[in-house]
């Protein structure tokens, strides 16, 4: 028996999700019996500028055997511990979903009920209190986990903030090293195969024919393979996520030095705030519906934290996914499988994972449908996932005015989000699941940050003495703020551990 | 930051949940009693446990699964004393026999069986080694496996965490174990109130909840949550409330189960032993003072005198004279909650006694509820997500255990032949068609088995994947070969150090 690795892999665009699949396919599979090649039009920029990413790609470059120092050198990378969320329900609001729990369970009793147990005894104790990265965050803090899991400094994860740019070009540079054969051209023709209509090969504008057994679409929102060649639909989610452009640009350095990437709602979108080492990087995500390209930019020069680097770009987009990533010989990563804004930093991760479950259902030769059909339901689940989490975040938007904010707090809601507001409401019960994000803590953020209002909670928080539970808050709260407060600030410790500024004890970056 | 300053434990004082009735029998009157009243002990919510009378008979035993000493944890049940009372055994898996024509019998352990290599999972290596000639069986690489086939016992520790995930099960006396339970119950302050029956249940006009129950000691109760734990009759919530019964008699054609003891064995196995027969299935759980039996077949197949002519045969051992065979039939309740009735157990889902389930459906629904117990009347929301998920997990179980029948290898017997051949629900059909082809396993929500129980349960009912993960080819031959003897190694080292299970029950 043989696993019948297919032998040529071409990969069709070297974005962020190319790049990651690129260097996965490099590290995981011996080159004399897989050979990965790369294909890209070098004149096709890459959507995104700062990107915000979530600890999951922590995993994938470990996997790759990174060392972090040296990638965040690089790609101009800081640490992230939660996303800031100002002014969404209310003016005035501000609350972190955190990488990391909301205090423990007391007497076996989840937190969040003993959280609202408290309430109704009229303690009003701020939930982001009891969250170890959501008050580091809070006070630009920043330091590695403990590796000690009884210690409270051990109850929080990290992402990074980098160049997304930057973060393909080194993986380019580590699968360039490792033996990948990049190309620079662009498709003029696909030819399929008359018998099946499988993907037969790539005709390039140079007159090369790139023959391959399986084919990965990362060529963007065009879809070059799975869209214009293969025809495969796509689903549109604009009625429940109508933002479809974004001005983006990047400002000196200035404001907070938080390890959080702020999102600030605004009168027809919002505007992420991504601090890199050296600038940051910072957008308007709006609706063309609801306001015009000229006031939406004029709403993002009036919201700078420095001066503007050069003039704000524009990207068009639009929510929604392809009905399946793959189709025959082809899978469709990055934009080309679907968008959903970056309000939750979901992009890198949803190229990571499709990247995950591609490893873990590699197929052989011939391409088995049902590895396919899996695929396309896990993908699936991811997406539908993050779009709820997203619409949540809209809808409960308490009493924002203006013509977006009516629309997307009077909408239908998929059914599936819908059963987990009203169980929350109720009771407090935060949504469970295997697959998918986002965990229960995550859940717990945004809905308690969003204002949603539970009106009781579970009678099993009665079980336990009233004073011994409140004193066993207070004493967390107090625990994590005598923490915090000796922990290095997060510029400092960028500073010391991967300075991207140039100078002779450290290697600059290597620019491509 | 927040307003919510509205919240209460009751969302309206006057419909408030203060009074919970559970009526039925046995194990599941008895963890229900035991585990409400240690979540709600202080909080006001009286609970009052209906006792109608036993059907628990000398020969029953009750096997678990391996998350029951979890619960007991819960309770506070101590496991020495209790081990003690029930003639109880550890069992470290099941041992599967006759369940294919050519294949040789299998040892399920409660355990993982070998550990990734480079990320991939260790039975896509056994999967490719086996076709390069490999003798070594799965099971091999389970230290459960090997230790229950050596007649050894071991709890888990630090140093065989390093090797393997390792779990082990009870068999229980079923008498002894509900008296324990039963104690718990009352010692935590559970009310008790003891019936022959159930007369009369009275129904509120506006909304069908069930209002009060007359019993045959001529006493009322009135309530606000009812829970049936009356086992398959479902009293309340099959026929007060009329809830129908969904059948999956297709899938489980065996209806008849016949319980027996035997002369008990020395040593004592620590495990179970399953071997079909044409019929249906013998399973042997060692206690201490006797050996448990239980068989289950097809009554359209044999009469009661042929099935224990059959089991005597199929175990080769002699039966006390209280044998006794109980009709049932695999299927559930459309829902488990219906109004402000919750049934729990038989009571709610009826599965084929394959795989001991039986205590684990008890403890699922009883999981949920404590952490839904509705805050007042209208428990429209609690309902829905407890019969959404409950229902969910009880359909992974029941595929679960469905596989037995459907991947077995006994060709040219007609109850087997049907098995293999019938239609399985969709997702499961989908998992085993990837598992089948490339030894990958899908997932799902609510799943009570995990992976190494789905692994160890395909590949030893012989569901051998056509290919396997070709990241798996990237890992050096060499490496392989080594990473295996010393798994094997280690096994062998371990069990050297292990005793027989007798060292581990009080004496």
């Amino acid at each position: 028996m043989t696993s019948q690795i297919p032998r040529r892999i071409v990969i069709l665009g070297g974005g962020t999700a190319g790049w990651m699949l690129a260097a996965s396919l490099t590290k995981a599979f011996k080159p004399q019996d897989t050979t990965v090649r790369l294909i890209e039009s070098g004149d096709i920029s890459i959507v995104g500028v700062g990107e915000s990413t979530l600890p999951q790609v922590r995993d994938f470059n470990e996997f790759l055997g990174i060392d972090e120092a040296e990638f965040m050198r690089e790609t101009n990378g800081t640490f992230k511990l939660a996303i800031e969320f100002r002014d969404w329900a209310r003016e005035g609001d501000c609350y972190f979903h955190p990488f990391g729990v909301h205090g423990h369970t007391i007497q076996g009793v989840p937190f969040l009920q003993c959280w609202l147990r408290a309430q109704a005894h009229g303690h009003s104790f701020n939930i982001d209190d009891f969250c170890y990265p959501s008050v580091a965050s809070r006070e630009q803090k920043f330091e590695f986990p403990s590796q000690d899991r009884a210690s409270i400094r051990s109850t929080y994860s990290y992402a990074y903030h980098f160049d997304a740019y930057l973060y393909a070009a080194y993986l380019r540079r580590w699968s360039e090293k490792r033996g990948l054969r990049r190309t620079e051209g662009t498709v003029v023709d696909v030819t399929l195969r008359p018998e099946d209509g499988f993907i037969q090969s790539l005709t390039l504008a140079s007159g090369e024919v790139v023959e391959g057994d399986l084919f990965i679409d990362c060529s963007g929102f065009r879809g070059v393979l799975i869209n214009q060649a293969l025809k495969m639909e796509w689903e549109d989610w604009q009625d429940w996520l109508p933002c479809d452009r974004a001005w983006a640009v990047s400002t000196d350095l200035g404001g907070d030095t938080n390890a959080t990437t702020r999102c600030t709602a605004r009168e027809a979108g919002w505007q992420w705030r991504i601090p890199l080492q050296r600038r940051i990087g910072t957008g308007y995500v709006f609706s063309s519906r609801y306001t015009t390209e000229e006031r939406a930019r004029e709403v993002l020069l009036e919201n700078l934290d420095g001066p503007a680097q050069g003039d704000p770009r524009l990207i068009r987009f639009q929510s929604g996914r392809r009905k399946n990533s793959w189709y025959k010989n082809c899978i469709a990563l990055g934009l080309a499988s679907g968008f959903l804004e970056p309000l939750e930093s979901t992009s890198i991760y949803m190229s990571q994972i499709a990247v995950t479950f591609l490893m873990a259902l590699f197929p052989g030769q011939p391409v088995n449908p049902v590895l396919a059909k899996e695929y396309n339901r896990l993908v699936d689940i991811e997406y539908t996932r993050v779009r709820d989490f997203l619409i949540l975040h809209y809808h409960a938007s308490g009493d924002r005015g203006g013509d977006l904010w009516r629309h997307v707090q009077t909408m239908n809601l998929p059914e599936s989000l819908v059963e987990k507001i009203e169980i929350f409401k109720r009771r407090g019960v935060v949504p469970r699941y295997r697959d998918g994000l986002f965990s229960p803590a995550s859940w717990t953020a945004v809905l308690t940050g969003q204002r949603i209002s539970p009106t009781g909670y579970d009678p099993q928080a009665d079980n336990i003495d009233l004073d011994v539970m409140l004193k066993n808050m207070a004493e967390l709260r107090d625990r994590i703020a005598a923490n915090v407060a000796t922990m290095p600030g997060h510029a400092d410790f960028v500073r010391e551990y991967c300075s991207a500024t140039p100078s002779p004890s450290s290697r600059g970056p290597i620019h491509v | 930051m927040s307003d919510i300053n509205s919240a209460r434990g009751s969302s309206s004082e006057t419909g408030r949940i203060r009074k919970i009735v559970i009526v039925g029998r046995d194990e599941a009157l008895w963890l229900a009693a035991g585990t409400l009243k240690t979540s709600f002990s202080h909080t006001g919510l009286e609970i009052v446990a209906v006792e109608l009378p036993s059907l628990v008979r000398s020969v029953d035993v009750t096997p678990t699964l391996p998350t029951q000493s979890v619960f007991h944890a819960k309770l506070g049940i101590q496991e020495a004393a209790m081990m003690a009372v029930t003639q109880g055994t550890y069992s470290l898996g099941q041992r599967f026999a006759n369940f294919a024509n050519a294949r040789p019998a299998f040892m399920q352990g409660y355990g993982s069986c070998g550990t990734a290599i480079n990320l991939v999972p260790f039975h896509n290596y056994w999967i490719k080694a086996r076709g390069l000639g490999l003798k070594a069986e799965f099971e091999d690489f389970s230290l459960n496996a090997v230790a229950a086939r050596q007649g050894r016992f071991f709890r888990p520790d630090a140093e065989t965490d390093k090797l393997a995930e390792c779990d082990y099960a009870y068999h229980l006396s079923a008498g002894a174990y509900c008296q324990v339970l039963k104690q718990v119950a009352l010692k935590r302050g559970v009310h008790h109130v003891q019936a022959a029956r159930l007369c009369e249940v009275s129904h509120a006009p506006e909304n069908g909840h069930i209002t009060t129950i007359s019993l045959s000691n001529g006493e009322t109760m009135s309530g606000d949550l009812f829970i049936d734990a009356t086992g398959a009759d479902s009293l309340l919530l099959g026929g007060a409330l009329e809830i129908g019964f969904e059948s999956w008699q297709h899938w489980f054609p065996c209806d008849r189960l016949l319980s027996a003891s035997a002369p008990a064995l020395a040593p004592l196995p620590s495990f179970s032993q399953v071997s079909a027969f044409r019929s249906g299935w013998v399973a042997q759980f060692p206690l201490r003072d006797r050996t448990g039996i239980r068989q289950v077949y097809s009554s359209a197949e044999m009469d009661e005198r042929a099935a224990l002519e059959s089991a005597v045969v199929v175990t080769s051992t002699r039966f006390g004279t209280d044998s006794v065979v109980t009709p049932y039939a695999a299927g559930r309740r459309q829902v488990p909650w219906s109004g402000n009735c919750v049934a729990i157990g038989e009571a709610a889902a009826v599965f084929d006694p394959i795989d001991n389930v039986g205590i684990q459906i008890i403890m699922t629904g009883l999981a949920h509820l404590t952490s839904l117990i509705p805050l007042d009347n209208d428990m429209t929301a609690e309902r829905k997500v407890y019969n959404l998920n409950v229902v969910s997990t009880f359909e992974r179980i029941r595929d679960y255990q469905m596989c037995r029948y459907k991947l077995n290898r006994r060709f040219d017997q007609p109850l087997w032949d049907h098995c293999r051949d019938m239609t399985v629900p969709d997702l499961l059909a989908h998992k085993i068609e990837l598992f089948a082809a490339r030894g990958h396993l899908v997932e799902y929500n609510d799943e009570t088995f995990i992976d190494y129980d789905w692994w160890s349960m395909f590949l030893g009912h012989g569901l051998i994947p056509k290919a396997y993960d070709p990241l798996a080819d990237q890992t050096p031959d060499g490496e392989i070969i080594q990473r295996f003897q010393g798994i094997l190694g280690a096994i062998k080292n371990r069990i050297m150090w292990m005793k027989p299970m007798e060292a581990y029950l009080p004496s």
